[in-house]
C-alpha cells in the first residue's frame, strides 16, 4: 500500500489509528497485536505472496536472538550470531544478487521479484542480532520485536530504526494513550512529505524517465535538466517519504529518527553523508564502517604505530585508518541498493570522494572560510560531486550514465534549438521549476525545522531561515494545512510509487 | 536519541579524557567539557572518534563495542560509559 494513495489515507491510516485506540482500551498486547496484524495488511496489501517471507524473517531472527542472548559467554553465542547474520545475508542474496552472479559466471537466470522492503527489514534485523551478541539489546519482549520490525511506517522504506531508539518506545504505557496533539503534529509532518512527494517529485519523473531513455541524444542544457530533474525528484521523494513516516509514527505516539538534514546544504561530501539517508548512514556506521575502523587501529596500536593525526597523515596511517574502511563500506553501501554496476560505481565514487575530502582535512589544515562567497563556493562544489554521482545512481547502465555526464560536458553538442515555440514554452517552464526547487531546497527551512515546535524526531532540531515559517497549533497554520491536504488529496492522481521502493 | 542528564561526578575521567583529546588531535590547547561534541572540536570526525576511542581504550584498560560508538556523540557521553564500564569491572 502506498502512503500517497486514496486507500491509505482515507481508509487504512484512520482505521488502523482508531482501531488502535481501541484496542489499547482493552491493553497494551491487544493494541500491539493490532498495529502487527495492520502492518501485514499494509504490507502484503500490493503482493499478498510476500508476507509469509516476512513473517518468517522475524520469527526465525526473534527465536535466534533469543538464543544468542542465553548463550552469552559462550562459543556457541558467536556461532549462532554468524548463522544468523549469513541466514539473513543468504536471503538477500538469493533475490537481489543471485540472478547476476550466476549471470557473471555464464549460467543464465531468470531475476525473481524483489520482495518489498527485503533490503531493509533483513538490515534491521542483523543489527538487532548484533547488539543482541553486545548484550546492548535491552529491551526484547516478543511483541516490541515484531513491532520494531514490521511497524508499517518504516516498513518498505526506512527509516531504518535502531532497537534502542524504537523498543523502549512500545514498550512504553504512554504510547498506548490518545494524544490529539501528537495526531496533529503527525498530521501536519504527513502532509509536507505529501506535498514534496506529489507536488515536486511526481511532475519531474517524466522529464527523468524521457532524459535516461535516449541519453545520447542530450545535448548540453537537456543533459542538465535531466541531471538536475533527477537530483531533485530523488530529493523531494525520498526526504517525502521519510516525512509521511515519521509523521504517521507521531500519530501513533512514537518518534522516529531523521532521514534527511537539507543534504543539498552540504559544505563537504563528509557533511552531506550525514544529512543524506541518516539512518542508512548511521547503520553502515554502526555495523560495517566502525568494527573495521576500530580493528584497524587497535591493530595499529598494539604494534606501536601511532593513531593520532601525525599517524594518519603518514602514508600507511592514511591507507589503513582511512581508505580501508571507506572504501569498503561505501563499496557496500553502493551494493545494498542493487546488483547493477551502477551502484558499484556509485559507491566507490563517493568512497572517491570522502577520500579526498579526508585528505584535505588531514593534509591541508586550516580554518574554512565563513564568508559567503566560501560557503557557496562548498556547497556548489559538494552538489557538483553529488550530481554526478545521482547520475550514475539513477543510469540504468554504465554506458547510460557515461553519455548523459557526456551531455553535461557538451559532447552532444550546445545548440538550444526546438521544433517549435510549445516545445520552447515547455523547456523555459521546466526550467524555472527546477530554479523554484533550488531555491526551496537552499533557501526554506527544512521539514524538522518548520515543526520545531512539536520536537518532530530523537535528534534536537537547530532553527532554520525564515523563523515565521514555523509550525503553530493556531488557525492561520490550521486553515494553510487544510488547503494543503485538499491539494495533495487532488494531486494523488498522477502520483506513482516511491524510488526507494525498488531497493 | 538525547542523552540523560550529566548528573554524575565525572572529574577524574574528563581529566585523563582531556589528555586523550590533546594527544589524538595533537593540540595541546584543546579544552573540553561534559558538553563538548564533534561540532566544538575542528578535526573531531569519524576517523578521528575511532582513534580517540581507542586511545581511551589504552588509557583506561578498557574496550568498547563498535556498536557503541555512535551514542558518543558527547564527551561525557563517553566518560559516562568509561565509569560504567569501570564500574562493572
Amino acid at each position: 500500500m502506498l502512503f500517497n494513495s486514496y486507500i491509505f489515507i482515507l481508509a487504512f491510516l484512520p482505521l488502523t489509528l482508531a482501531g488502535f485506540w481501541l484496542a489499547a482500551g482493552l491493553g497494551r498486547t491487544v493494541a500491539g497485536c493490532w498495529l502487527v496484524v495492520a502492518s501485514l495488511l499494509f504490507y502484503g496489501w500490493w503482493r499478498p505472496g510476500d508476507v509469509p517471507l516476512l513473517v518468517v524473517s522475524v520469527a526465525a531472527n526473534y527465536a535466534a536472538s533469543r538464543l544468542i542472548a542465553a548463550t552469552a559467554g559462550r562459543r556457541a553465542q558467536d556461532w549462532l550470531l554468524a548463522a544468523g547474520i549469513a541466514a539473513n545475508l543468504a536471503l538477500l542474496v538469493r533475490f537481489k544478487y543471485l540472478a547476476t552472479l550466476l549471470g557473471l559466471a555464464g549460467i543464465p537466470a531468470a531475476t525473481p521479484v524483489l520482495p518489498l522492503g527485503i533490503s531493509f527489514f533483513t538490515f534491521t534485523q542483523i543489527g538487532f542480532l548484533i547488539d543482541c551478541r553486545q548484550g546492548l539489546a535491552r529491551e526484547r519482549g516478543w511483541l516490541s520485536y515484531a513491532l520494531f520490525v514490521t511497524f508499517f511506517p518504516h516498513l518498505i522504506a526506512g527509516p531504518i530504526l535502531h532497537n534502542r531508539e524504537i523498543m523502549p518506545q512500545f514498550a512504553a504505557a504512554t504510547t498506548y494513550r490518545a494524544s490529539a496533539d501528537n495526531v496533529a503534529a503527525g498530521l501536519a509532518i504527513f502532509l509536507i512529505g505529501l506535498l514534496k512527494k506529489c507536488l515536486l517529485a511526481d511532475p519531474l519523473a517524466a522529464t527523468v524517465a524521457a532524459g535516461f531513455a535516449h541519453p545520447h541524444e542530450l545535448a548540453l542544457f537537456g543533459a542538465w535538466q535531466t541531471a538536475t530533474s533527477y537530483s531533485l525528484q530523488l530529493y523531494f521523494d525520498f526526504s517525502g517519504y521519510s516525512d509521511m513516516a515519521i509523521g504517521i509514527a507521531r500519530m501513533f505516539n512514537l518518534r522516529f529518527p531523521a532521514n534527511f538534514n537539507s543534504p543539498y546544504k552540504s559544505q563537504s561530501v563528509i557533511d552531506y553523508w550525514q544529512r543524506w539517508h541518516m539512518t542508512l548512514t548511521r547503520y553502515l556506521m554502526m555495523y560495517l564502517y566502525n568494527p573495521i575502523a576500530l580493528r584497524v587501529t587497535r591493530r595499529r596500536v598494539a604494534r606501536g604505530l601511532a593513531v593520532n593525526r601525525q599517524g594518519q597523515a603518514t602514508a600507511g596511517g592514511f591507507a589503513a585508518m582511512v581508505l580501508l574502511p571507506i572504501w569498503i563500506t561505501l563499496a557496500l553501501a553502493g551494493v545494498w541498493h542493487g546488483s547493477g554496476a551502477t551502484f558499484l560505481v556509485f559507491g566507490l565514487l563517493h568512497a572517491a570522494y570522502l577520500s579526498v575530502n579526508h585528505a584535505w582535512r588531514l593534509f591541508c589544515p586550516r580554518p574554512r572560510g565563513q564568508g559567503a562567497a566560501a560557503i557557496v563556493g562548498r556547497i556548489a562544489l559538494t552538489y557538483g560531486c553529488v550530481l554526478v554521482g545521482s547520475v550514475v545512481f539513477r543510469a540504468p547502465s554504465l554506458w547510460s550514465a557515461g553519455q548523459v555526464l557526456g551531455g553535461m560536458l557538451g559532447l552532444h553538442g550546445v545548440s538550444i534549438g526546438f521544433a517549435d515555440t510549445k516545445e520552447a514554452m515547455r523547456a523555459a517552464a521546466l526550467t524555472g521549476w527546477i530554479a523554484t526547487l533550488y531555491a526551496i531546497v537552499w533557501a526554506a527551512p527544512n521539514t524538522q525545522q518548520i515543526m520545531r515546535a512539536c520536537g518532530p524526531t530523537l535528534e534536537a532540531v537547530r532553527p532554520g531561515p525564515l523563523p515565521w515559517l514555523t509550525w503553530r497549533t493556531t488557525l492561520p497554520w490550521a486553515a494553510a494545512l487544510g488547503c494543503a491536504a485538499a491539494v495533495g488529496l487532488g494531486a494523488l492522481g498522477g502520483t506513482g510509487e516511491f524510488l526507494y521502493f525498488q531497493f | 536519541m538525547s542523552s540523560p542528564p550529566l548528573a554524575l561526578d565525572h572529574r577524574p575521567v574528563m581529566a585523563e579524557l582531556a589528555d586523550v583529546f590533546r594527544t589524538v588531535l595533537d593540540d595541546p590547547e584543546i579544552a573540553i567539557t561534559e558538553a563538548t561534541c564533534a561540532d566544538d572540536v575542528p578535526g573531531w570526525d569519524s576517523m578521528t572518534h575511532i582513534a580517540l576511542v581507542v586511545e581511551a581504550e589504552c588509557r583506561f584498560g578498557v574496550t568498547f563495542a563498535a556498536v557503541e560508538l555512535d551514542s558518543l556523540r558527547r564527551v561525557g557521553d563517553l566518560a559516562r560509559l568509561i565509569e560504567v564500564k569501570l564500574g562493572a569491572g
